[in-house]
């Protein structure tokens, strides 16, 4: 099993008990999770997301996680982010924080980001929500228009993508955009609201296209774990 | 043992809803679950009505059915709901959104209540989202817990947000949680019992929505067996009395 959904750093609008790589990894151990796609909490924040990423980076080597770095498209020259990443670190996924970050997912800005995404062979990751926006604390997130998300989805890129954080809802409005394209996917973090989630996506014909996310360290892990694992 | 003391049924999908607690109750190996019936925000008398009958007949398919008993503060038969509830062996009260926890309406109830040893539990959550016109807060709760240090209260959710909720309701020995809903973030059940401790804390689900991220959390804070063992059971074992 893989973990899809992962962070590791400081979360600033509360105190988390278990935020570090070495707990991650006795979670991991505990569960059988053979490795985790993971991002930097830090670069979230930070106003230059890469000194955030280069300490990720710096976490990572010699483990078996995959780094996946963070961009701020909202910031100017983003290439110049990729670029300084494919220079100076391993990494296998670009993540993305529209509803922290605020921009949009559609327009010629975002198509380059694409396209650039495309070019470097990387997994793009979609956060589409960071936690409960309801217990949202000092900042308030923006949802995407799911509408976005199908658009990107549906233009069947080569790289794979997955959309984070989506609630079973979304992810059956959406769902006809999902089986058609054979490299996207969802991930089951935020899929709360279904009592058998996993059973019900089987039934609609999504088998294959979710994954599991701990969105660790924000949410409960054995929560997270136990939906995908256990409903 | 696990007692999920915060279920629902919704009028407009009460079988399907049925089913779900029942299969959850199977595959989770939960012991008893107390479920209250609900469906609009501001009912008629006759809603209410047919709401607690749905419960009613819930807990007489099932022994491992508890029922609480829905009552809109704001109708004048509110405690002749409460009675005919408990006639039928139901367990507790449950107010939702209706009218503030606070209102002087609710006072009746909080009085019954007291006189017959009754725990009331109150929906409450704090949302940066935006609020139903009359949807309690831990404000609320900490109004009529102060007004009524008698009356045993129950906040669902943790009050939404445990950061407001749970420091309304610090140093009221009153005042229980339940950690019921769709609530998961890591560190709030650890957060909560650091402030309160375990002793106040109530395992709950808000079946049918959700059920084993509710677990997950207990098992994944930071508890000694004993106080998963109150969180689980004991506490509401104690809270409910002769009524369990």
């Amino acid at each position: 099993m893989i973990d899809y959904n992962c962070l590791i750093g400081h979360w600033p609008f509360r105190k988390i008990r278990k935020q570090s790589l070495e707990e991650l990894k006795l979670l991991y151990e505990k569960y059988e999770i053979e490795y985790g796609y993971i991002s930097s909490l830090d670069s979230i924040f930070y106003h230059d997301p890469f000194e955030g990423d280069k300490e990720l980076a710096e976490k990572l080597k010699k483990t078996e996680n995959k780094m996946v770095i963070s961009l701020n498209l909202s910031l100017p020259y983003i290439e110049r982010d990729i670029k300084k990443a494919n220079e100076s670190f391993e990494y296998e996924g670009i993540r993305i924080y529209p509803s922290i970050h605020g921009f949009d997912l559609s327009g010629n800005s975002f198509d380059e980001f694409l396209h650039m995404v495309k070019e470097n062979r990387k997994k793009l990751f979609i956060s589409y929500r960071m936690g409960d926006i309801r217990l949202d604390h000092i900042i308030r997130q923006s949802l995407p228009d799911t509408k976005e998300i199908e658009e990107i989805l549906k233009n069947r890129y080569e790289n794979e993508i997955y959309v984070l954080n989506l609630k079973s809802f979304e992810v059956l409005e959406m769902k006809t955009s999902f089986t058609g394209g054979d490299k996207v996917y969802f991930d089951t973090s935020d899929v709360k609201h279904e009592t058998f989630a996993i059973e019900r996506f089987k039934n609609e014909g999504l088998k294959g296209k979710y994954v599991f996310g701990s969105f660790y360290p924000l949410y409960t892990f054995e929560s997270t774990y136990m939906i995908y694992s256990r409903t | 043992m696990i007692i999920d003391m915060h279920a629902h049924l919704w009028e407009d999908h009460y079988i399907e809803n049925r089913n779900t607690i029942l299969k959850v109750l199977d595959r989770f190996s939960i012991d008893k679950v107390y479920v209250s019936t609900l469906l609009k925000y501001y009912p008629d008398k006759e809603d209410v009505k047919n709401y607690n009958q749905l419960t009613l007949e819930f807990m007489m398919m099932d022994q491992r059915i508890g029922g609480f008993i829905y009552v809109d503060p704001l109708h004048d038969n509110c405690i002749d709901v409460i009675k005919k509830g408990l006639d039928s062996n139901m367990s507790a009260v449950k107010l939702w959104v209706s009218c503030f926890f606070d209102d002087f309406h609710v006072n009746q109830i909080a009085e019954f209540c007291i006189a017959n040893h009754l725990p009331v539990l109150t929906h409450a959550f704090k949302k940066a989202t935006g609020q139903l016109n009359y949807e309690t807060t831990a404000i609320h709760v900490r109004n009529m817990a102060l007004r009524y240090p008698e009356l045993k209260i129950i906040m669902a959710h943790l009050g939404g947000n445990c950061y407001d909720g749970i420091r309304c309701i610090e140093d009221l020995d009153n005042v229980y949680t339940d950690i019921s809903g769709t609530i998961y973030r890591a560190d709030d059940l650890d957060y909560t019992v650091e402030l309160i401790g375990a002793k106040r804390v109530l395992f709950g689900t808000d079946l049918p929505t959700g059920c084993v991220q509710c677990i997950g959390q207990v098992e994944g804070a930071k508890l000694t067996e004993a106080e998963k063992r109150m969180i689980y059971s004991e506490n509401i074992i104690s809270l409910l009395g002769e009524r369990i």
